[in-house]
């Protein structure tokens, strides 16, 4: 009997001294805890292509009248009429802050703190384009307080010119960090960009702060100094920063044509003849590499001309992006251009037209089509016009950027468009098309009078969750740096 | 159901004779109860009605706490103490006796099957027996005649209707499909809704198998339903907290216990028995659409001859041409309805129901041995639709001196098919609704013709012949169930006892599912491009439970007995699932994942969830009246953060049966008041605390990014933020009851009232995305449960040798609602019309568009007429029953017995996807509203817009005209038309039994044998908005969601055939 009263004694304590270890299984099996950078990065890099690649390249192809709705469908006809309504790029901010973001901010703190300054250097310049570009969009953005997850579930909006100031004082201190101390971890296998290559990031975060410096030429205090700095520095990308790692599998292809061209159709985005117009008329051998022809030749509709059904879908150009095109995020063409610019608002024009020029052959070569030589050439469309005013010279160089930048860069375009006033809104009533070169007022336009968006508003999915969200100001209105 | 009682009363005037002489007979009583004390001993023997020993029969000397309990030989021996002694013997499935002891010493008491819920012992929480007047909570139990008349598969089935506050409902008619059960109203949102299922003590697996999908979902049923039905003796359904609170974080949503046969209990004889249940149903449509037989193929009025619907002009019954034009040829028919095109599609389907089970007892020991049969094929042309399911179950027990070891195992395997639902062109069921109304589906059989090959199909609409789709695509399930115990009791001392369980369950399932390479060719091109597709999935799960209790009991004086128990539970739950998937196949034909140039999909899961568990529960009876039971449970679970994984689970509840401790009115003859309060829970989901970092795949709309990209692989962060604080969701509910018999016991009315808190729920709250993540699970908001249940049954006519009638019936009714939600949460739904929790509303909320409205209420009309939906969603309503009320009625006269159930659900509301498609395709009745001749919106105006953020609203003038008639009947501002009342009536059961008469069984080797005519589910009444669909059914799984409706779900059925039973 006591036998029996003993076992239960020790079955009782054994299990009861088993117990934490026992219980101790709270672990998925099926996920990880800790990633290393190296396997972290590639996804945060194509977070970015997939949104500034997908549905922002997308709205900025129809907010910079490369791309119009085609009548035969209407997925984004809201594009054209001008209205977004502020659930619709819900996921894209999602995963901009979760995928891209906070995947980036977790390899810049682990880089820091283990002194992988290469790393850290990446890191910082994916996570500064992608607060540019976002502030650039949505004006305030959560940035000084965001990223912090269960410790502060609602952070604060920043205004995008501190943002602005942040971000360069952060590429800098990342960039004195690295050559004061360059790390020897081999990037290559992490880094779908610039496969690891050290050079080309420093070049990146010059490049990057070119562009941020330019951006602010309409604003209070321009930066022509700091972008001399730079200039005479000369030390830039030497290709295009872009995604190129596409297969032609489903989920692995270029975002535009996974979802644009396959998902839906290819039935929806169709040649703005903005675009097409001005190409058609300079003879530009571009327009076969930006649109794939309709069933009769280059054919396109008048931006927001979507109610009007006079041309089927088929005979239509249409925007010629495939499953393996890069996710352009700075190219070269860009950046001759912006030395373009620069040079002609900061140092007189010397220069310019090599930069110029430098710019649309690097255009030219992208759509591998050699040089374009024979259009700005004497006498050629794209002829340099060294007789002509600073803003005459400004007006060329951002129109050959907005040419450039056409499937590459739509959302990067649709910005500089809103700096610069290039290509110009034509006046023309609401419902007739502007002059070659000129930007039509959309024919579906719900803003009043000659309004255009400026910019998103920030979407239901931050807003409903967090009280600190600004309040709506509608698309029409300006950013800070949206000044002329 | 109010009737019926009524008229029993009445009746009840007319039996003066027999009341008189129950009063006097009480009276009796009351006063040997008081008179002087003598003691004796007496020995006896509970036999049935057939003079088998009963084992286990509980023996009671009325009026003092001398009781006993029969023995393997059905012997007893009891002490007695008053003078003129009645002996109340009660025993499972038996009804129970009163027997006045004369002055003899011995005593054979001869007990008769049959009454109901009169049971006078129930298996309560942790497996533990107890009488069951002395439980101060209602119990629902079920015997097995109930679970088994109407000839089911399924154990569960057959309890629809039948038991108060427990809505219990089939996901489809399909063969072997899910049930899902939701006891007193749903009190989670996201842990669960679904009982606890225990077999012979131990918890089994009840997961469904099952798809939501939209694009085809299926369902091969739940753990529940693999269980064969002929090998359940008892059912227990405990409801409330107070009941459940020994199975602390388990019981949260309820426990259903089940006794299976062992060869010694009731219904087993001694000797070898062996018993065969057989039956053959068969199953037809039950509901089909009502639709319009007016209008023919077309769109806009016009006679379009691809289009999918039936927006053409009226028919005129002339000859036409339709379908396709095909090598210059075109099919001909008369432009006219085919009222039952639809309904012409489906065969008669053919269940075989078989079950052997054999038992030997030889008062020491005994077994129980069965096999199983389920062949089922429902009502889609061929071998489809099928389920076949075998089951095996072995078991076994002896008893040695103060040694007892009892043990089992089953097995059950699965085979199985299933018809995809949904939308697109793989439902079959999807596509017959968008066929028009003038067009033969039957001649589409051979889709291999000219004119219904998928190339030629008639319509470019997303739709497809479904014969191609039910032939050449499909899917095979394969289920395996393992599950047993071995326990062991020892009886250390006369009132100790311990005991020791140990208990296991294995699932696996595996689903291979394909899609044939459908890319048509040719100038009429097809309607649907399916590359092909394959995909595999293994999937599994493991249970064990440890348990171990010790029991000590104690009479502290003739009046008052206590008996204290403690034990412990070790619990250990695991899953594992691998899937593998491709599409784009190279040989047609050929379903391998290695048919494709596509690397295949892979997903893993794998989980590990234990618990340790402790209780101890005391109970005080007093002269066998008074009953105080408390327990308390503490559980320590895996899936809490460690500061927070233990928790305590107390309970008490009390117990009074006033007819014993008060003068009450002469008609009542038992009376007894019950109060409970217990705190069951809820642990956390797996994982769900921690952050985590998964293979990289990234969101894009309609698609995703997934890793590895080029040969690179990449991880990133979880949107799940961490939450070290999450604790668990408790429940803490009251329950009052009273349960009364009364006009010589022929009155039966159990009432309860119970409330219900759920407090602290566990949600996934959503955070701003800027945070680094989108969600957070976290404690907040609380769901109460407050609701009546009354149980009633009335025995009309009660005549030993001739004409018995019962009535019976149950009521319940339950409010719900969800409080202190700070931000709506979806359950599910879809875009169009969302399933919601929203605060101060019942759970579930159905929310969609409306029209637009001016400020002065009139409805806005866009330039044809049609209504214009608001930007503003509204709320249509909630999908919560309002009442539930199952009532019936036996009959039984000499050798037969009729039995009629009806099952009845008033309230609440259902998404119907089939409505929906019909009035897209103007195949329902309702789209032939007013003839499709114009008319003008009543009270409709046309807004006007100022240009200055101003409106104007003009009268309208335009009516909607033949050609947008299809716009008007589909119109978003409509969607509430899509959303139907799930109220219902079914004749839910109906069995004509006729017993052999024993003078002929004599002459067989039979002990008995019955033969019935069975029927399910023979009508069923809906109210006018519902022309579309059986509300019970769902494709949204057996939780929450599946209350939402249906999403293109086939047509239930009504079953009908014949059953067979007898015993050797």
């Amino acid at each position: 009997m006591k036998n029996i009263y003993k076992m239960i004694f020790v079955a009782l304590l054994a299990s009861t001294y088993g117990c934490e270890k026992f219980l101790d299984v709270n672990e998925n099996e099926d996920k990880v805890r800790v990633v290393s950078m190296q396997l972290s990065l590639p996804g945060a890099q194509a977070s970015m292509a997939a949104t500034f690649g997908g549905s922002f390249h997308n709205l900025g192809g129809f907010w910079s009248q490369y791309y119009t709705q085609s009548p035969d469908a209407g997925q984004y006809e809201d594009f054209d009429a001008y209205v977004v309504s502020t659930d619709f790029f819900d996921g894209e901010w999602s995963e901009v802050y979760t995928g891209a973001l906070v995947n980036l901010r977790n390899i810049k703190n682990e880089a820091n703190s283990s002194g992988a300054t290469s790393y850290a250097l990446v890191a910082t310049l994916c996570e500064a384009y992608t607060f540019q570009m976002l502030s650039d969009l949505y004006d305030k953005i959560p940035y000084s307080e965001a990223l912090a997850g269960g410790d502060n579930t609602k952070p604060k909006f920043d205004n995008g010119e501190d943002v602005y100031k942040a971000l360069i004082a952060e590429i800098d201190a990342s960039v004195a960090a690295y050559e004061a101390n360059p790390s020897a971890d081999d990037l290559s296998s992490a880094d779908m960009i610039f496969n690891g290559d050290m050079s080309q990031w420093i070049g990146f975060a010059n490049t990057l702060k070119l562009k941020m410096y330019m951006r602010q030429s309409y604003t209070a205090s321009p930066k022509g100094t700091e972008i001399m700095a730079l200039l005479s520095e000369d030390n830039f990308i030497t290709s295009d920063a872009a995604f190129s790692s596409w297969t032609s599998e489903q989920g692995k292809r270029n975002p535009y044509f996974e979802v644009q061209v396959d998902r839906l159709g290819d039935v929806n985005g169709r040649a703005s003849n903005t675009l097409l117009s001005y190409l058609l008329d300079s003879e530009d051998p571009r327009v076969d590499e930006i649109y794939t022809p309709g069933s009769s030749g280059h054919k396109a509709k008048p931006q927001g001309d979507y109610a009007n059904r006079d041309i089927p879908n088929g005979e239509l150009s249409k925007p010629l992006i495939t499953a393996l095109t890069p996710v352009y995020f700075m190219t070269m063409s860009e950046l001759h251009f912006l030395k373009a610019e620069a040079l002609v608002r900061y140092s007189g024009a010397s220069g310019a037209q090599v930069e110029y020029e430098a710019g649309i052959d690097a255009s030219f070569a992208s759509h591998g089509l050699g040089d374009g030589s024979s259009l700005y050439a004497s006498g050629g469309a794209y002829e340099w016009n060294d007789a002509g005013s600073e803003e005459d010279k400004i007006g060329q160089i951002m129109m050959q950027k907005w040419v450039s930048m056409a499937n590459q860069q739509n959302l990067e375009a649709f910005f500089e468009m809103n700096r610069t006033q290039y290509p110009p809104l034509s006046s023309a009533a609401k419902g007739t098309e502007g002059a070659i070169g000129e930007r039509t007022l959309s024919y579906a336009s719900t803003l009043t009078g000659y309004n255009t968006p400026r910019r998103l508003d920030v979407p239901d999915v931050e807003v409903s969750r967090n009280a600190k969200a600004p309040a709506s100001t509608g698309i029409a209105a300006k950013v800070w740096w949206d000044r002329k | 159901m109010l009737l019926y009682l009524a008229a029993s009363f009445i009746k009840a005037k007319f039996m003066k004779k027999q009341l008189i002489k129950f009063l006097g007979v009480s009276a009796l009583l009351l006063f040997a109860v008081v008179a002087h004390a003598q003691t004796r001993s007496v020995t006896g023997m509970v036999t049935d009605s057939k003079s088998q020993p009963i084992t286990g029969a509980v023996i009671k000397e009325k009026g003092t706490t001398n009781g006993a309990i029969s023995g393997t030989d059905g012997r007893f021996s009891i002490k007695i103490t008053t003078a003129a002694p009645v002996l109340q013997v009660s025993f499972i499935d038996m009804a129970d006796q009163d027997v006045t002891l004369g002055a003899s010493n011995s005593i054979t008491i001869k007990m008769e099957t049959g009454d109901q819920d009169l049971g006078a012992v129930v298996v309560t929480a942790q497996g533990i027996v107890r009488s069951k007047r002395s439980l101060g909570y209602s119990v629902a139990s079920v015997k097995s005649v109930d679970i088994n008349e109407t000839g089911l598969g399924s154990p569960i089935n057959g309890l629809q209707g039948k038991i108060a506050g427990v809505q219990i409902s089939a996901a489809s008619s399909d063969p072997g499909a899910s049930t899902r059960i939701f006891i007193r109203g749903i009190h989670s949102i996201s842990q669960g809704t679904q009982p606890l299922i225990v077999v012979d003590g131990v918890p089994i697996a009840n997961n469904s198998t099952n798809s939501t999908s939209l694009n085809g979902g299926f369902d091969f049923g739940n753990g529940l339903n693999t269980i064969n039905p002929n090998d359940i003796e008892s059912m227990e359904v405990l409801k409330s907290s107070a009941a459940t609170a020994l199975y602390g974080s388990r019981g949260a949503n309820g426990v259903i216990m089940i006794t299976t046969k062992n060869g010694s209990n009731s219904s087993a004889k001694k000797g070898l028995g062996v018993e065969y249940n057989g039956s053959a149903t068969f199953s037809s449509v039950l509901r089909m659409p009502e639709f319009q037989n007016q209008f023919g193929q077309g769109w806009d009025n016009n006679h379009w001859l691809d289009e999918n619907g039936s927006w053409g002009p009226e028919f005129d019954g002339r000859d036409r041409v339709y379908g396709r034009v095909v090598d210059n040829s075109q099919l001909l028919a008369p432009y006219s309805a085919l009222d039952n095109n639809v309904k012409d599609f489906f065969e008669r389907g053919v269940t075989l129901n078989n079950s052997v089970g054999v038992s030997g007892n030889n008062g020491a020991s005994s077994f129980y041995a069965s096999f199983s049969n389920v062949n089922a094929d429902g009502i889609y042309p061929g071998a489809v639709d099928i389920n076949n399911r075998n089951t095996i179950s072995l078991k076994a027990q002896t008893k040695k001196d103060k040694l007892s070891v009892s043990g089992g195992v089953n097995v059950s395997m699965t085979e199985g098919k299933f018809v995809p639902t949904g939308q697109g062109g793989q439902g079959t069921y999807n596509n017959m609704m968008q066929t028009p109304r003038n067009m033969s589906i039957v001649d589409m059989l051979n889709y291999n013709d000219k004119f219904y090959n998928p190339e030629d199909y008639f319509t470019a609409y997303g739709v497809t012949n479904p014969y191609y789709v039910l032939n050449e695509n499909g899917n095979d399930f394969n289920g395996r169930k393992i599950y047993g115990n071995i326990q062991t009791t020892y009886d250390i001392k006369e009132n100790i006892k311990v005991l020791y369980r140990l208990g296991y369950d294995f699932n696996t399932n595996n689903i291979h599912n394909h899609r044939a390479i459908l890319l048509p060719q040719g100038v009429n091109g097809g309607s649907v491009d399916d590359p092909g597709f394959v995909s595999e999935q293994a999937s599994g799960t493991q249970e064990f439970n440890n348990d171990a209790l010790i029991t000590w009991k104690k009479e502290i004086n003739p009046l008052v007995s206590f008996d204290l128990s403690g034990g412990m539970n070790i619990n250990s739950r695991s899953s594992n699932s691998l899937f593998t998937s491709v599409d784009a196949l190279d040989i047609p034909g050929f379903y391998n994942v290695q048919n494709s140039p596509n690397a295949p999909t892979i997903a893993e899961s794998n989980t590990l969830r234990r618990q340790v568990n402790f209780f101890g529960l005391a109970n005080l009876g007093y002269k066998n009246m008074a009953f105080l039971n408390v327990s308390l449970r503490r559980d320590q679970s895996s899936t809490l953060p460690v500061e927070n994984s233990s928790y305590y689970y107390p309970s008490a509840n009390l117990s009074y049966v006033i007819s014993d401790g008060l003068k009450l009115p002469k008609f009542i003859d038992f009376a007894k008041v019950r109060l409970g309060y217990g705190v069951t829970a809820n642990d956390a989901p797996l994982y769900s605390f921690d952050r985590y970092y998964s293979q990289s795949s990234i969101y894009m709309p309609f698609r995703t990014i997934n890793f590895p990209l080029d040969g690179v692989n990449s991880f990133g962060i979880d949107n799940n933020l961490s939450n070290p604080t999450l604790a668990v969701e408790r429940n803490k509910e009251w329950e009052l009851g009273l349960d009364l018999r009364a006009i010589d016991s022929r009155l039966g009315i159990d009432v309860t009232v119970y409330s219900r808190l759920t407090d602290n729920m566990i949600l996934f709250q959503a955070v701003a995305p800027s945070a680094g993540g989108t969600r957070q699970i976290s404690n907040f908001a609380d769901i109460t449960n407050k609701g009546i249940e009354i149980v009633g049954s009335y025995k009309i006519l009660k005549n030993e040798k001739g004409l018995n009638w019962d009535v019976y019936a149950n009521f319940s009714k339950n409010l719900n609602e969800v409080v202190g939600l700070e931000e709506d949460i979806s359950l599910g739904g879809l875009s169009t019309v969302a399933f919601m929790a929203k605060n101060g509303n019942p759970i579930g909320v159905f929310e969609g568009s409306v029209p637009e409205t001016s400020p002065t209420g009139q409805v806005v009309v866009d330039a044809n007429g049609v209504p214009v939906a608001s930007t503003q969603k509204a709320d249509y309503g909630n999908s919560q029953i309002g009442y539930m009320l199952g009532a019936g009625t036996r009959l039984r006269y000499k050798a037969f017995n009729l039995n009629l159930l009806f099952d009845a659900r008033k309230g609440g509301l259902m998404f119907s996807r089939t409505a929906d498609i019909l009035h897209f395709t103007g195949n329902s009745v309702t789209t032939s509203y007013n003839d499709r001749k114009p008319f003008i919106v009543p009270n409709s105006v046309v807004k006007i817009d100022n240009g200055d953020g101003t409106f104007t609203y003009e009268e309208n003038t335009t009516a909607v005209d033949p050609a947008h008639m299809d716009d008007y009947h589909r119109a978003v501002a409509f969607d509430r038309s899509n959303v139907i009342d799930k109220s219902f009536v079914k004749l839910r059961e109906l069995a004509l039994t006729y017993n052999l008469p024993s003078k002929t069984m004599e002459k067989m080797p039979f002990e008995g044998m019955s033969i019935s005519l069975i029927g399910r589910n023979l009508i069923l009444w809906t109210p006018v908005d519902n022309q579309y669909i059986d509300p019970e059914v769902t494709t949204f799984g057996n939780g929450i969601g599946a209350e939402y409706g249906e999403f293109s779900a086939s047509p239930t059925t009504r079953s009908y055939g014949f059953a067979l039973r007898f015993t050797l």
